[in-house]
């Protein structure tokens, strides 16, 4: 069905309620798409900038992107230097975005480490901790 | 046989879809089993039928958004009176697409919540919102072998006029997707000021653009009609006043329904 209305959309511009219908039909694909290659997902933690005001609660969404495994980089060794201080080597593995709500202790630490660090460090951090507690898990192999 | 499913909407609000559903669902209730489903976040029908205005504490956590986020109506119907049941909404239902987003659910999802229920009875009443919305569509799309249909509201204003071709769309697009059976029963008037001289043009204009829609009632507006949401139903002394125009259209609309019922 949603390839059919997927051509007829070609051919003729859809009205608002085929937009509102092929936008069920576009989800439905992804999650085709998500079953059919039975792949793990990993999402990014959009931390925001928090400098600014001093709500801690971080928002999330659940959206699942793919992630191909060689995307994935360590960086425990960065972090422990970029924590206690040090100068720290920058690396940019390729992530994913998504949201969530984070206790404000946590994320005042967070603030407080990144501070010391780049752009993209918070999303860092965050990443490391959930690799670590999911390795203890045994979810992911250890990397 | 399952029930049979009739959907008040328009894109326009003010057009006496609630009013509308809840009348047709207190009378069809005279004779059978009705089930009335309220799809518009404002609660109208729910407090026209159970007389509860403060719907956000009263049905807390008991509306029709539960049961569509649970896929079973059961725990939610509320008995109004003998063969006369409600599943009520609140403003909360604003967040039913959030909802259906994050579970995964598709449009057919007000189907499936009410499968459980569907032969307990001879009719569905659905009210919705003015509004291209999962809460209009997931009723269009709701499939019953006992038939299913809607009726466009139309208030004889330009506003309304040209909203009845985008809820046509609307239609079209469920029936295509998802509800083949689905059938528009007619346009039916109500008119907020029957002595407007524009009205007799609309009634032309709509005969013109959509032959033999229109029901042969016509809906007009009364004091005692809009004063039943006060004085309710039971003892209500101006209740066949109050409900003059309706009787006719709810027999009009079971002639339309019945015509078009599946065979076999």
């Amino acid at each position: 069905m949603s390839n059919k209305n997927n051509l007829k959309d070609k051919i003729k511009k859809p009205n608002a309620p085929q937009a509102f219908f092929n936008s069920y039909d576009t989800k439905e694909n992804v999650n085709d798409s998500n079953n059919n290659n039975n792949n793990e997902t990993i999402d990014e933690i959009n931390v925001k900038d928090n400098n600014t005001n001093n709500n801690k609660n971080i928002e999330i969404n659940n959206n699942k992107t793919y992630v191909n495994d060689n995307d994935v980089v360590d960086d425990n060794d960065y972090l422990r230097e970029l924590a206690a201080g040090k100068k720290a080597i920058k690396k940019k593995p390729k992530k994913v975005f998504t949201s969530f709500y984070m206790d404000p202790d946590l994320a005042a630490e967070v603030d407080k480490i990144a501070a010391r660090g780049e752009k993209g460090d918070k999303s860092r951090l965050i990443n490391q901790g959930i690799r670590s507690l999911l390795e203890e898990y045994g979810v992911i192999n250890k990397s | 046989m399952t029930a049979t499913i009739v959907t008040f909407g328009i894109s326009k609000g003010g057009c006496s879809k609630s009013t509308s559903s809840g009348i047709t669902s207190y009378l069809l209730s005279q004779e059978e089993r009705v089930l009335a489903i309220d799809m518009d976040g404002q609660g109208n029908l729910t407090s026209f039928l159970t007389g509860e205005y403060d719907i956000c504490n009263v049905f807390e956590e008991k509306t029709v958004l539960e049961a569509i986020i649970e896929g079973d109506a059961r725990p939610y119907i509320i008995r109004i009176q003998e063969n006369l049941d409600l599943i009520p909404s609140n403003d909360f239902l604003a967040t039913l697409p959030r909802h259906m987003y994050s579970k995964g659910l598709k449009l057919n999802a007000l189907q499936k919540t009410l499968e459980p229920v569907m032969k307990d009875y001879d009719w569905i009443i659905i009210d919705t919102p003015p509004s291209l919305s999962e809460q209009t569509i997931l009723p269009l799309s709701t499939y019953s072998e006992g038939g299913s249909h809607v009726v466009i509201m139309f208030d004889g204003s330009m506003f309304a006029y040209y909203a009845i071709p985008k809820f046509i769309e609307m239609v079209e697009g469920a029936k295509e997707r998802y509800n083949p059976n689905l059938n528009t029963a007619g346009i039916l008037f109500s008119l907020i000021d029957s002595r407007a001289k524009e009205n007799e043009v609309m009634l032309e204009s709509i005969e013109e653009d959509h032959p033999n829609l229109k029901f042969d009632t016509i809906i007009k507006r009364k004091a005692s009609t809009r004063r039943l949401p006060i004085a309710g139903f039971d003892g209500n002394p101006e209740l066949k006043n109050a409900l003059e125009y309706y009787i006719p259209f709810v027999k009009e609309l079971k002639e339309r329904v019945e015509q078009k019922q599946p065979q076999g």
